[in-house]
């Protein structure tokens, strides 16, 4: 798979992206150097205050005085001991008593301060400055350079992390986009030879991962799904063509058979004629009730109803029938379950499959139909003791025009079964075929 | 057919208004139940109804004992 050109959504995403990474990065740059600049502060006047304190240290017991403190000062110049740190004493006059340092007077505590090195290098520092007792005050000053050079690559760092911040969340967002947009040509690929009329094409899943991996999973799960839909519906109209072609044919030949003799013997053609016409019409009066069953449409009369009642009502009416074609009906325990449906239809769902069994069971088949009450729902369950199907037939039957093993030679739409299913699934329940052993059961559950 | 009769009722007019079924069926529920319904009939003295081929039934009044 060539690798496409960004889309121009996804460049100008990638900009906004890097830019915003880089503000966020110059942003904790700054708090990090802030927080650095505070901390060399804090040592600062931790070592101010810890040397103030030591030349101020009581002398014999007595506080120290201003002669002990410039005594000491004196002593501490003659070490000539590079330091950071130099000291002096100030009289209540500003004069220097102490010290080499000339600063202004500074007030009484910390304090930032400006001196010039004997280099004649200006520097800025930090004072503490201890008023004694005599009135004169004692200034310790600290060079605060790590502070001062911390200000001076100041601008050289922003700018550096700014540039490469910018550059890393630009790199960011286009790895991401590149590797998302690869990962969406597998979707987009396989979308495009679906329109193209493949409809076996699937999204290749095994180079993706994570949500990409779910997404595709689930599209082709939707894919699975409708590639059976449509290929049943290939199925349904192709049956229906041939289904259609075989009476209507007979049909012609009856017609065309009937002109040249007379009108006596045309009484029983057009009997025949009548018949065929019927069985079309049966057929498209089956397949526009199942149209409208499968689409929802139907004009619904959805009620409580009495399952009990209307399983015993069938059972009644169809008794005779069953007898008439050699077989027996009888009505099983039937509990009061009452649900929500449209009594037209399940009584329609309850003849045709109570016909099924009249028609396609050999003379001397016991049908029983019984009402359950289930944690599911109620269940109607029609079981006969017939020869029952294969377990390959039980799946196919249902399928529309298609037929039992035994039934070939026989009348029907070979939609029943389906209008039976669609009926169960109008009401939410489900159709279910099993072995009785012998015969068929089929249990219809109606949720309650 | 009380209410129709010495009148034809056809298959479907039974169909719809005792059964309430708004369906064809495929086999001869209606031709079934009816002749459960004379047999009884016979049983108790009396074949008022009588079958016309193609059309439906007719409940002859004057065969009502």
């Amino acid at each position: 798979m060539k690798a496409r050109a960004f889309p121009l959504g996804l460049g100008r995403l990638a900009v906004q992206f890097g830019a915003l990474f880089a503000l966020a990065m110059l942003a904790m740059g700054l708090v990090v150097f802030l927080v650095a600049q505070q901390r060399i502060a804090r040592r600062i006047d931790d070592a101010l205050e810890y040397h103030s304190s030591k030349y101020l240290a009581p002398d014999h017991g007595q506080p120290a005085s201003s002669a002990v403190i410039a005594a000491r000062i004196a002593a501490w110049q003659a070490q000539k001991a590079l330091s950071e740190r130099t000291y002096i004493l100030l009289g209540r006059d500003g004069r220097v008593l102490a010290g080499r340092l000339r600063i202004p007077l500074p007030p009484p505590g910390f304090s930032q301060v400006r001196y010039v090195s004997r280099a004649h290098v200006v520097h800025r520092g930090r004072a503490l400055a201890t008023r004694l007792p005599d009135g004169s005050l004692f200034v310790v000053v600290q060079h605060s350079e790590a502070s001062e050079s911390l200000e001076a690559i100041l601008p050289g760092v922003v700018l550096a992390i700014f540039a490469s911040a910018l550059l890393a969340g630009l790199a960011a967002t286009m790895l991401f986009a590149r590797q998302t947009a690869l990962r969406l040509a597998e979707t987009q690929a396989a979308a495009d030879a679906i329109a193209r009329g493949d409809l076996s094409r699937r999204i290749a899943t095994e180079r993706l991962d994570g949500m990409f991996a779910a997404q595709a999973a689930s599209l082709n799960r939707m894919l699975d799904r409708m590639e059976d839909m449509v290929n049943a519906q290939r199925q349904f109209s192709s049956a229906l063509a041939h289904d259609l072609r075989t009476p209507l044919t007979r049909l012609r030949g009856l017609l065309s058979s009937a002109q040249p003799t007379g009108a006596a013997v045309n009484d029983g053609l057009i009997e025949r004629a009548e018949r065929e016409c019927a069985s079309v019409i049966a057929i498209f009066d089956a397949l526009l009730r199942l149209a409208e069953l499968e689409t929802g449409r139907h004009p619904t009369a959805v009620a409580p109803l009495d399952l009990g009642t209307l399983v015993a009502d069938v059972a009644e009416t169809m008794e005779p029938v069953l007898a008439d074609h050699g077989g027996a009906l009888r009505l099983g325990p039937v509990d009061a379950a009452v649900v929500r449906a449209d009594a037209g239809l399940v009584n329609q769902l309850l003849v045709n499959l109570l016909e099924n069994v009249a028609t396609h069971t050999p003379p001397g088949t016991t049908a029983t139909l019984r009402v359950e009450r289930a944690r599911e729902g109620a269940v109607v369950v029609l079981a006969d003791d017939g020869p029952g199907l294969a377990s390959e037939d039980r799946s196919r039957v249902m399928r529309p025009f298609e037929r039992g093993p035994e039934s070939a030679g026989r009348r029907g739409s070979g939609l029943g079964l389906s209008i039976a299913q669609a009926i169960v699934r109008f009401h939410g329940g489900t159709l279910a075929l099993a072995d009785n052993a012998p015969g068929l059961e089929v249990r219809m559950t109606f949720p309650a | 057919m009380m209410r129709h009769a010495d009148r034809v009722v056809t298959r479907d007019m039974l169909l719809e208004h005792v059964w309430g079924y708004a369906f064809a069926p495929t086999t001869n529920i209606v031709e079934s139940n009816m002749s459960r319904l004379r047999t009884r009939l016979v049983e108790l003295g009396v074949d008022p109804i009588e079958t016309q081929r193609g059309h439906g039934y007719v409940l002859r009044s004057g065969a009502c004992a």
